[in-house]
């Protein structure tokens, strides 16, 4: 009998994971598909399935695997991992106010971007290596302060990853200011963009971000117990501070690993989780991956608008998630001022 | 025997909260932790189950150190309810599934084998009603159920009930303590509960602990515990105590303040 009631309750939860799923390979062939030379989803679905017998256009050919698929699969997995670090940082603060920049990461990717801009060896050193390593600084910093023997403070991790944040962003304005002509560089970057992702790319993030996904799936359950208070998951078994260590660690490198390549795309480590909570709730272990597909397909859409709304230049894909997603959030802010409240109450 | 506390003493910094505890605890019996705010009450369980690490002495669980225990281990023998109250908008059936965590793999959503013992425990503290409902729709009495529900999902050995009963009607007070005195006798548990309402304490518990600046002021069952002169040290209050045929306290009434 309970187990017909519960699943009842998880029903719901494994339908929109199925819509999910779906909308996510709905969305990657429409991305395909649509750009400035048009081609039919009946032909890029064949293409992607192998099939190579039908006589295909050998231009379309290369637009699909040279041009528009490692840029759609990067868009895809950094709408996941951030959607996924997003649902992870809000279960460990407790909070769907906070996003995955909150611990100060995407702040200095940004200014090793910039850094490597103005030192000018980013000829010689891809800019995503010089971002991730001042993310991974950013990181250690924020860890460093907010650790206080053994334990990992909520608020103190918060506070620090502020810090951090506006330390790194301050040394980024600064950098913009005495940029001069290479201002343009360092301004593209910080808005995000996917322009002229080659497979080369795509293949570091896939190696960097599916396996810590695929980790992030198994704390779903702790995630859970641990939003029921700190003594109480202590007290139902979970090592509450080594969790915490592990899940802001998986969160800081799914982050810097993403930002580094396509630039601080906003809102989606947000929006993403919190509107996936709203249809499924916070069982973690269903808002986890149904977060990643979601997260998935929304960023594939917000690039494929970012190619074609002003043809034939391209708008910066951070540009649209966040012009896409601030009008969401503050309707969710509107709509859920009561859970919000409950939640800051508790932190 | 269970449970045996020796000699346990805590402090915050230099300030002393808990001094020369010992105590035993035996199965099917509640022993109820009583004291004035401050006494340490809560910072005793915590210490029990291990969110606290008491400065001095030991405490065993079948003859074991508790601090030889992995975490998830002792969450198998002892389970708590807790103070924190969190509203999360986990369903209630989902937040008492979740008592199955330190018996489970972390990726298996129902534990099969305990469902007849779920079935029991949801009946017993008539959930059955609320079970696809939200924890943060349900009124506060209701939660309280819910982590019950939830901390004996957890199968323990030993039970902790923070201040189970603050807060809550009279009937829902009768109702929780009578819940937590039958699964205390029928599952052979130690149960230990902190409470500020000394006539629901000298009705159910077995044994009373009274606490004052952090030591055991006076132990032992109600009648010889809580006494006109003890109740008077400890709250400073005068009292009114109404007995039974047999003796037994049937309520504590509060007068005046000294």
């Amino acid at each position: 009998m309970i187990l017909e009631v519960y699943k009842q309750i998880i029903a719901k939860k494994i339908l929109f994971m199925t819509f999910s799923i779906v909308l996510f390979i709905l969305s990657v062939i429409i991305g395909v598909s649509v750009g400035a030379v048009r081609i039919p989803p009946s032909l890029v679905l064949k293409t992607l399935l192998g099939d190579s017998s039908s006589g295909l256009n050998s231009l379309y050919t290369i637009i699909i695997w040279k041009v528009r698929l490692p840029r759609i699969l990067m868009a895809s997995m950094v709408g996941a991992s951030l959607a996924v670090a997003g649902c992870m940082v809000q279960g460990v603060f407790r909070n769907p106010l906070a996003s995955p920049y909150v611990l100060g990461m995407s702040s200095g990717a940004a200014f090793g971007a910039a850094l490597a801009v103005i030192l000018e060896i980013w000829t010689i050193i891809p800019i995503p290596i010089f971002a991730f390593v001042f993310a991974l600084l950013s990181l250690t910093i924020t860890y460093v302060v907010a650790a206080e023997d053994g334990h990992l403070p909520l608020t103190s991790l918060l506070l620090a990853g502020i810090a951090v944040s506006s330390l790194f962003s301050a040394l980024t304005s600064f950098m913009m200011y005495v940029a001069g002509e290479k201002l343009d560089v360092i301004v593209f970057w910080l808005m995000g963009n996917l322009t002229g992702i080659r497979w080369q790319e795509v293949r570091i993030v896939a190696i960097g971000s599916l396996p810590l996904i695929a980790i992030s799936l198994f704390f779903g359950q702790e995630l859970n117990v641990m939003m029921l208070g700190e003594d109480t998951a202590k007290s139902m078994g979970v090592e509450v501070d080594k969790s915490r260590r592990i899940i802001v660690i998986l969160v800081a490198l799914l982050v810097s690993v993403c930002v580094s390549y396509v630039g601080p795309v906003g809102f989606v480590g947000l929006v993403i989780p919190h509107m996936v909570r709203l249809v499924i709730g916070p069982d973690n272990r269903f808002l986890i991956p149904a977060s990643a597909f979601f997260g998935g397909a929304f960023l594939v859409l917000a690039d494929l608008i970012s190619r074609v709304a002003i043809k034939p230049a391209e708008i910066p894909i951070g540009i649209i998630t966040s012009l896409f997603g601030v009008p969401f959030f503050i309707y969710l802010l509107k709509k859920r001022k009561r859970v919000i409240a409950h939640a800051t109450e508790s932190m | 025997m269970l449970l045996k506390v020796c000699d346990v003493a805590f402090s915050y910094d230099s300030i002393d909260v808990l001094k020369n505890i010992t105590f035993e605890a035996e199965k099917k019996r509640i022993i109820g932790v009583l004291g004035p705010n401050g006494a340490g009450k809560t910072t005793l369980l915590k210490c029990i189950f291990r969110v606290l690490t008491p400065k001095r002495g030991v405490i065993f669980l079948d003859g074991k150190d508790i601090r030889t225990l992995s975490r998830i281990e002792l969450a198998r023998k002892i389970s708590v309810v807790t103070q924190e109250n969190i509203n999360v908008p986990f369903t209630v059936l989902e937040t008492i599934l979740m008592g199955r965590y330190p018996h489970t793999s972390p990726l298996k959503l129902f534990d099969q084998d305990a469902s007849t013992y779920i079935e029991d425990v949801i009946e017993k503290l008539s959930l059955r009603e609320f079970l696809e409902r939200r924890l943060d729709e349900v009124s506060g009495g209701e939660r309280r159920r819910i982590h019950i529900a939830r901390a004996l999902i957890q199968q323990p050995e030993v039970l902790l009930l923070d201040e189970p009963t603050s807060h809550l009607d009279p009937n829902y007070k009768l109702q929780i303590m009578s819940i937590v005195k039958e699964f205390t006798v029928k599952n052979d548990l130690v149960t230990i509960v902190t409470l500020h309402d000394l006539s629901l304490a000298a009705r159910f518990c077995d044994k009373i602990i009274l606490l004052k600046n952090g030591k055991i002021f006076a132990a032992g069952t109600p009648s010889e515990v809580l006494t006109p002169k003890n109740i008077g040290e400890i709250y400073k209050i005068d009292v009114k105590i109404i007995e039974g045929e047999n003796g037994e306290i049937l309520g504590i009434i509060p007068l005046k303040t000294i």
